[in-house]
């Protein structure tokens, strides 16, 4: 089953989603948490794997992020804020990660790098895995483009499906400062042919 | 994309639109709504950004496992990888610091070296090398000196000549006497 990560985050942009859940959730209902959990597992994982491309680092940043958010739920007192929360903790955690692997790379430079992102996935077959590795390296090139805040609040917006209110609450950041970030990340996504064209090949 | 507009439209103002068209007062959604080179410019660049969005959800793989939440009292469950990863970066850290140390031992034994140093090693090999050449012209210990022919140089040939006649004496005898 594909994931349609982008609608289920549009959908619930500005309404109070899984409101009771939170609430329960903050009062220490574990499986008010579990239901939190479950709804949004997938979302966290596609965010994760979208910024690191590789299965197993992102199932261990997912769990890691859950985790986190499950001791520190019975802080949050606006439960309208969970989403945002959640993706603050795993945008956290994924920073970390990377800082960390960039501090390991200093120690391995001769060594490889776990890299599992190569390996082709044996569920969905090998000719999936190397349309999914070009993707991923075409994206990347185009997001080397931008600067860190345009690239975050691109993916946010675009793969991740979060509303400017959001992003600016997961960035900590004004409204008007995401929307001059997101707007630079636009125009150049709108002059990059090379992006466009791949885009409508791969619809093809 | 079309680059080719008409006076009023504006490509900032698609951009605004995508990026939340809350920001457009009605009379530039109107435009948005009724010039058709508007209405193209924003299909495509929507359409593309809708497309990389799906694109990059299909192009996600389905997780696999659960994430499991930490019981009262107990630890979750370490992969494996993960402590062997931490020993592998103590043991990183742990060579490393070795490597400074030994490297900073290694350099304060080699330095600083100063020009006064230089000189007096200068000054001690030309001393070396001056017994060296004193060893070469009289390789001979001083207690062996006293009889050596060099020492004795200076003694009366007439000594040596009486105590070791050389061959022919007569007639050196004799050309000396000539001379006389
Ligand atoms: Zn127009």
């Amino acid at each position: 089953m594909r994931m349609a990560v982008m609608q289920e985050g549009t959908d619930l942009c500005g309404r109070v989603d899984k409101a009771a859940a939170v609430r329960r959730a903050a009062a220490g209902d574990r499986e008010a948490f579990e239901e939190l959990m479950d709804a949004y597992h997938r979302r966290i994982f596609a965010m994760v794997y979208s910024r690191i491309t590789s299965r197993m680092d992102a199932e261990d940043i997912t769990q890691e992020i859950f985790v986190r958010a499950f001791q520190g739920v019975r802080s949050l007192r606006d439960p309208e804020l969970f989403k945002p929360w959640l993706y603050r903790i795993a945008l956290n955690a994924i920073n970390d990660f990377l800082r960390k692997k960039r501090l390991r790379s200093i120690f391995t430079l001769f060594t490889r790098e776990r890299d599992d992102s190569e390996v082709p996935d044996p569920i969905r077959g090998g000719s999936d895995y190397l349309e999914r590795k070009e993707f991923w390296t075409r994206l990347n090139e185009f997001f080397s483009r931008l600067s860190p805040s345009e690239r975050e609040v691109f993916r946010l917006k675009f793969l991740d499906g979060l509303c400017i209110r959001e992003i600016a609450e997961v960035m900590e950041k004004n409204e008007s400062t995401i929307k001059t970030h997101l707007y630079r990340a636009v125009e150049k996504f709108r002059r990059e042919s090379d992006l466009s064209g791949f885009l409508k090949e791969e619809k093809a | 994309m079309s680059e080719d507009r008409k006076p009023g439209c504006s490509i900032a103002r698609v951009i605004r639109y995508v990026v939340d068209e809350n920001d457009l007062d009605p009379e530039q959604r109107r435009h948005l709504r009724e010039c058709p080179v508007c209405r193209e410019e924003l299909k495509q660049l929507d359409g593309g950004l809708r497309r990389l969005g799906h694109m990059a959800a299909e192009h996600t793989p389905e997780p696999v496992r659960r994430p499991v939440l930490p019981v009262e009292g107990r630890e979750l469950p370490h992969r494996p990888v993960l402590l062997w990863r931490l020993a592998w970066g103590t043991g990183l850290g742990f060579a490393l610091v070795m490597l400074i140390a030994v490297w900073t031992v290694f350099q304060s034994s080699i330095s600083p070296v100063s020009y006064q140093d230089i000189a007096q090693e200068m000054a001690e090999d030309e001393m070396l090398l001056a017994e060296v050449l004193a060893l070469e012209e009289n390789p001979l210990p001083d207690a062996y000196r006293e009889i050596s022919p060099e020492e004795t140089a200076g003694i009366d040939e007439e000594i040596f000549d009486f105590i070791v006649p050389v061959e022919g004496w007569n007639m050196d005898q004799e050309s000396r006497t000539k001379e006389a």
